[in-house]
């Protein structure tokens, strides 16, 4: 795989300004996407995932405010855009998103074919029938059985799963080259997200597009994705491959975090005690000390960096750090300081 | 081991159009012992949710016999009151299931008003007290309202209303699904550990078959109102006998790349509950289809191991 970095994401700040005070829902996020890679998100409620794909579409509105923060996508500062130039250029077609609810998503009064020949007429320049020739063409591909049919019907007359094959097609039909999806599977059952998974991955491949996959699933990212980030209460506390997050989580949140899904690996549920903060008025230092089995004093005063545990695989964890410290001490002779720069 | 509750032949349909019905439930029969904790396991659609309401008998079934006891419950107009009180239900979306505009001293207290178990407000409020304790809250919350709550603390006010009529038998009702996974696990274990203090059985109803396997000891598969498997959770796991099971037990996402097998992905969807497939409702996806007999022929639960029971014609 080519390494080159198709989003960067540096150092994102964004507060939400509320009558209760302001909301602090990103606190500094770093995120590196490489080009044709199926990248994870993971986290809970309310710990940035979804407000971090917005920022990326220039979406967050009022009373949202990105703060801080510079957004590179092929290598062009997306912050620094003005709201046409986005619209013109880059939401809708380079960078497109796929949504939760897939049939709140479409719009309600027009049929399903329009929707995506609409998309097709603003940013493909074709005409209406080649529009719809190519509109049929997509629902086919995203395996829809009678996609003429399914073409003049309305989003209420599908099921969960049709509608987010029809959001699939609307969203492939640009050739993005980067997809958003946002919990794109957890409205659907079991099977079905089977379905709507391996129909992603397969297109995907196909389009040779990059794909940002947002879910609160650690195992839907274990069987899709190559690597994964960790998101907790707006910091990014854990990235690597999906084989050293599951093999050999560093941050205890990440451990936490497997140890709580039922899953083939569980026996028994283990809880992480306490719940998330508000993020009015977020702990100190590390935001997850007060959650953690392992705070230490400095946990409460200062934030943890981004360290690299190997290659790929870095935390945000001053239990990391100092058996990072220790061994770099080793390693050095008590020369250098071997921290690696954050991420 | 005592018999808690009986199902013979239970259907429930509910009335759609002109002459139509949604079978939600059909013909299922089970029985279910005392301290067990069941699992009723299915996608939407599959009427397990149906079959617990009429277990607590919040809706009369269409046709067939629910058993409480050894009594009947399913043909009394006017169900005592007291076998009201020993069967109570949690419910799966907490946001909608509390009344947001009552205190949570009142949510909790109602039942014990309704059936008069205490003598004075005094009682009722110590009473109140020590089951917000046990479900891991504080007096503090005896005047506030749902809003002022989070899902997972909701979620324990639901139990202790449950509870604190102090019930033989209890329907949960995916009560964790729209809960995080860290507060998933905090509910459950606290279910877990009420079920030892006050020895409950359990009815729980869930879409996540590795929360069965750890949470359950028997379950029953449904699909479109139909239980196509049922025994041990154990052998079930083990050895999946129905072409459904496995294939659900297949897609399941995994965290373990090792232990990630060939994906049977079913074809198509759920067909509507208002015009099931004849014969076994599952033929029109089932991989392992092997012919006109299952088209025609509903399977009946046949005992192919023991205390493992399949609906297949592979068994016949």
């Amino acid at each position: 795989m080519a390494k080159e970095i198709l989003l960067e994401i540096k150092d994102l700040r964004v507060n939400f300004y509320t009558y209760r005070g302001v909301v602090k829902a990103l606190n500094g996020v770093n995120l590196k996407i490489y080009e044709g890679e199926f990248f994870g998100l993971v986290g809970e409620t309310g710990c940035g995932k979804s407000v971090t794909a917005s920022a990326v579409l220039n979406l967050v509105q009022n009373p949202g405010k990105i703060e801080e923060g510079e957004i590179f996508f092929k290598e062009k500062n997306l912050l620094k855009m003005n709201k046409e130039e986005i619209r013109e250029k880059i939401r809708g077609k380079e960078i497109t998103m796929i949504m939760q609810y897939p049939i709140a998503a479409l719009n309600p009064v027009m049929n399903n074919g329009d929707q995506i020949a609409e998309a097709l007429i603003a940013n493909k320049n074709m005409n209406e029938s080649e529009a719809r020739k190519r509109t049929i063409k997509l629902l086919r591909e995203v395996n829809i059985p009678e996609p003429e049919k399914i073409a003049r019907q309305f989003p209420h007359q599908l099921s969960g799963g049709m509608a987010q094959r029809v959001m699939i097609a609307m969203m492939l039909s640009t050739e993005p080259s980067l997809l958003i999806a946002d919990e794109p599977t957890t409205a659907l059952d079991v099977s079905i997200q089977a379905q709507v998974l391996s129909l992603l991955k397969d297109l995907i491949s196909k389009h040779k597009a990059t794909v940002l996959l947002i879910t609160h699933d650690l195992s839907v990212v274990a069987e899709t994705c190559s690597r994964v980030g960790v998101m907790y209460a707006g910091d990014m506390v854990e990235v690597g491959t999906v084989d050293q997050i599951i093999n050999n989580p560093q941050h205890p949140y990440t451990k936490g975090l497997i140890k709580a899904i039922p899953s083939d690996q569980s026996k028994e549920l283990v809880e992480i005690r306490g719940s998330v903060p508000d993020l009015v008025n977020p702990p100190s230092g590390c935001r997850f000390h007060p959650r953690c089995d392992y705070a230490k004093p400095i946990c409460k005063k200062e934030k943890p960096q981004v360290l690299q545990v190997e290659k790929d695989h870095m935390t945000a964890c001053f239990l990391y750090e100092e058996r990072h410290d220790k061994r770099s001490k080793e390693e050095y002779k008590g020369g250098a300081n071997g921290r690696a720069d954050s991420a | 081991m005592e018999e808690l509750i009986q199902l013979k032949e239970i259907k429930k349909y509910f009335p759609w159009k002109k002459h139509k019905y949604v079978k939600a439930v059909d013909s299922v029969s089970l029985s279910i012992n005392k301290r067990d904790i069941f699992g009723l396991v299915g996608e939407s659609g599959s009427g397990k949710t149906t079959l617990g309401r009429m277990m607590v008998h919040l809706i009369d079934p269409t046709s067939g016999s629910i058993f409480y006891k050894g009594e009947e419950i399913s043909r009394t107009k006017k169900i005592d009151k007291d076998l009201r009180r020993n069967m109570q239900i949690v419910f799966q979306d907490p946001y909608s299931s509390l009344h947001p505009r009552k205190k949570i001293k009142d949510i909790i207290g109602s039942g014990l008003r309704t059936h008069n178990l205490v003598k004075s407000e005094g009682e009722l409020i110590t009473k109140i007290e020590q089951f917000l304790n046990l479900v891991g809250m504080g007096e503090e919350h005896l005047y506030r309202y749902p809003h002022e709550l989070s899902g997972g603390q909701r979620q324990r006010i639901a139990i202790a209303r449950a509870l604190i009529l102090n019930p033989e038998f209890m329907v949960l009702d995916e009560p964790t699904s729209s809960l995080d996974v860290s507060v998933q696990a905090e509910i459950l274990n606290l279910l877990m550990k009420l079920r030892e203090e006050f020895n409950l059985t359990y009815i729980f109803i869930t879409h996540d078959l590795y929360l069965a396997r750890i949470i359950t000891e028997k379950i029953a598969i449904m699909y479109l109102g139909k239980i196509m498997e049922y025994g041990d959770t154990e052998s079930i796991f083990k050895n999946p006998l129905h072409p459904y099971t496995e294939a659900l037990f297949s897609v399941i996402p995994k965290l373990d790349p090792q232990k990630r097998t060939e994906k049977i992905v079913l074809k198509g969807e759920i067909p509507s509950p208002v015009d099931p497939p004849l014969g076994c409702r599952f033929h029109t996806r089932c991989a392992k289809k092997i012919g006109e007999i299952c088209e025609k022929i509903s399977p009946p639960l046949k005992e192919i191991e023991e205390k493992h029971f399949v609906s297949c014609h592979l068994y016949d």
